[in-house]
């Protein structure tokens, strides 16, 4: 379980760090700026991925990533239960089976919401996961929950629409009783291990969150269009 | 590269820092101000001159009030718990310790940020959590008191649901709304993970309107949890997928509306 973990994290870290590095990139350059003449900079126009799957702009990009946020949740949940690890018990089934419909549910109105605008089902990578291993299949599950309320949250901060808005913060906090399930189950009493000194959820910003969950796919995922921050 | 050009780079650079602080620093501007997103500087010096009409009637700031008296609530529920000697089993304390700790962090949180804003704070309730003797049990039996708290529990869920759409004008308490009730949403799901432990048919999240599991006026907690529809679609079976009816309305936690939410807390109020 360790080793899938410190995987993962390193994962998040690497994100967090590159947002750091060009935190401090960017004050270099403020610094540097103000010794410079004034030149007019120029706003660059972002450039797609060849190949890659666009989420799109505005709130339908947005809703895109929850949508891809579903598939993967829905996806893991169904690949966990059709290949179930040696020694699974029954709670864990009836635990996996509830989320996993759950999920379904998420992901299919997204879909039928978003229409012609939807992206395609994408096909996983679940090279960082043995589903044959107990223990890796756990922390995964803990580790995609975080993420995708993280995740989840974070868009709803940058969605625009009401009825948006609604079904997203409707939808996160189920996801949040998930991963707080799955904390308690891997380590009672961890279920809201990582909320901050104001008892607050860490939310992510979707550009940065995309960063961790594109690896849980085998196409390239482009959000450049998705609203910031 | 204009001193403006910089500012618009680091802006973009460093999200959680620069907004948080900008944002709310923001509303110290338009607290008080019904149509903020909207209000030209004309209309806003008028409304100023009205300040103290319009804050009643402001969104934001009645939102924020609404979630501080849950959490007043909440707090307080918690707070009484954990004076009652052999009430939460040693095992189970340190859990609802960390609860109490993040209500009374929420209660901080929005406290500061009402003073902040020059509004009015509401004054901290005393609770009756027996309701006059209807829940005389709630702080003398384990299985009572986890009945009512994961009833608090959901139902605060669903009123902060609610509440993140009165914030929708302002991104950072509206976030701020949506971190506390997935937080909120963790705790839910604690209390009732420790039901269950006990023997009760629960699960970690609402299955229709819990008709089974609480008594009376606390049914509030689940009325209309049993939706199956979401985006104008029946989510019972969608798309062919095998969804039971008790799976379709699991997946969603259902906003309560503030008349309610107010309906389900009066009754513990002694003043």
């Amino acid at each position: 379980m360790k080793e899938v973990r410190t995987q993962d994290q390193i994962a998040q870290e690497t994100a967090s760090l590159s947002r750091r590095k060009f935190l401090n990139y960017a004050g270099a350059i403020a610094g540097a700026g103000i010794l410079m003449a004034s030149c007019k900079k120029e706003e660059d126009a972002p450039v797609p991925e060849e190949g890659a799957i666009e989420l799109g702009s505005s709130d339908t990009g947005l809703l895109n990533y929850a949508y891809l946020l579903q598939q993967l949740e829905a996806a893991f949940y169904t690949d966990v239960l059709k290949n179930p690890y040696p020694g699974m018990t029954n709670t864990d089934k009836g635990i996996f089976t509830a989320i996993r419909d759950h999920e379904i549910v998420h992901r299919e109105v997204l879909k039928n919401y978003l229409g012609p605008d939807a992206i395609p089902t994408l096909e996983n990578d679940w090279s960082s996961i043995d589903f044959s291993l107990k223990d890796s299949v756990w922390a995964k599950a803990k580790f995609i929950e975080e993420v995708v309320v993280a995740g989840l949250n974070g868009i709803c901060k940058v969605i625009t629409s009401e009825t948006h808005l609604v079904y997203l913060s409707k939808m996160t906090v189920v996801d949040a009783r998930h991963s707080a399930t799955i904390n308690d189950l891997i380590t009672p009493g961890t279920f809201a291990e990582k909320t901050d000194n104001d008892g607050k959820e860490v939310s992510q910003d979707p550009h940065s969150s995309l960063d961790i969950t594109r690896k849980f796919f085998k196409k390239a995922i482009s959000g450049i269009y998705l609203p910031k921050y | 590269m204009k001193l403006t050009d910089i500012l618009n780079e680091v802006s973009k650079a460093s999200p959680e820092v620069f907004e948080n602080k900008a944002d709310r620093r923001d509303i110290l501007k338009n607290f008080g101000l019904k149509i903020a997103a909207v209000a030209t500087p004309f209309a806003v010096s008028s409304l100023w001159a009205n300040k103290a009409q319009a804050k009643t009637t402001d969104v934001l700031a009645e939102a924020i009030v609404y979630v501080l008296k849950l959490g007043y609530m909440q707090a307080d529920f918690y707070r009484q718990a954990l004076m009652v000697p052999g009430l939460i089993p040693a095992s189970d304390v340190s859990a609802f310790e960390k609860i109490k700790k993040d209500k009374d962090a929420h209660v901080a949180y929005w406290i500061f940020y009402l003073n902040a804003t020059n509004n009015a704070v509401p004054k901290k309730n005393l609770f009756d959590f027996s309701v006059k003797g209807a829940i005389s049990k709630v702080f003398t039996d384990y299985n009572t008191f986890l009945s009512l708290a994961h009833a608090i529990e959901d139902a605060g869920v669903r009123m902060y649901l609610d509440s993140t759409k009165n914030l929708l004008t302002n991104k950072a308490f509206r976030i701020d709304a949506i971190n506390i009730a997935t937080t909120n949403a963790r705790h839910a799901a604690h209390v009732r993970m420790l039901r269950r432990n006990l023997g009760v048919n629960m699960m970690p999240w609402v299955t229709g309107t819990e008709a089974n599991s609480i008594i009376g006026e606390i049914r509030k907690a689940y009325q209309i949890e049993d939706n199956t529809k979401q985006l104008n679609q029946t989510t019972v079976g969608i798309n062919g997928f095998d969804i039971s009816a008790s799976a379709a309305t699991e997946a969603f936690d259902e906003p309560m509306l503030e008349v309610d939410g107010l309906q389900f807390i009066n009754p513990f109020i002694t003043n």
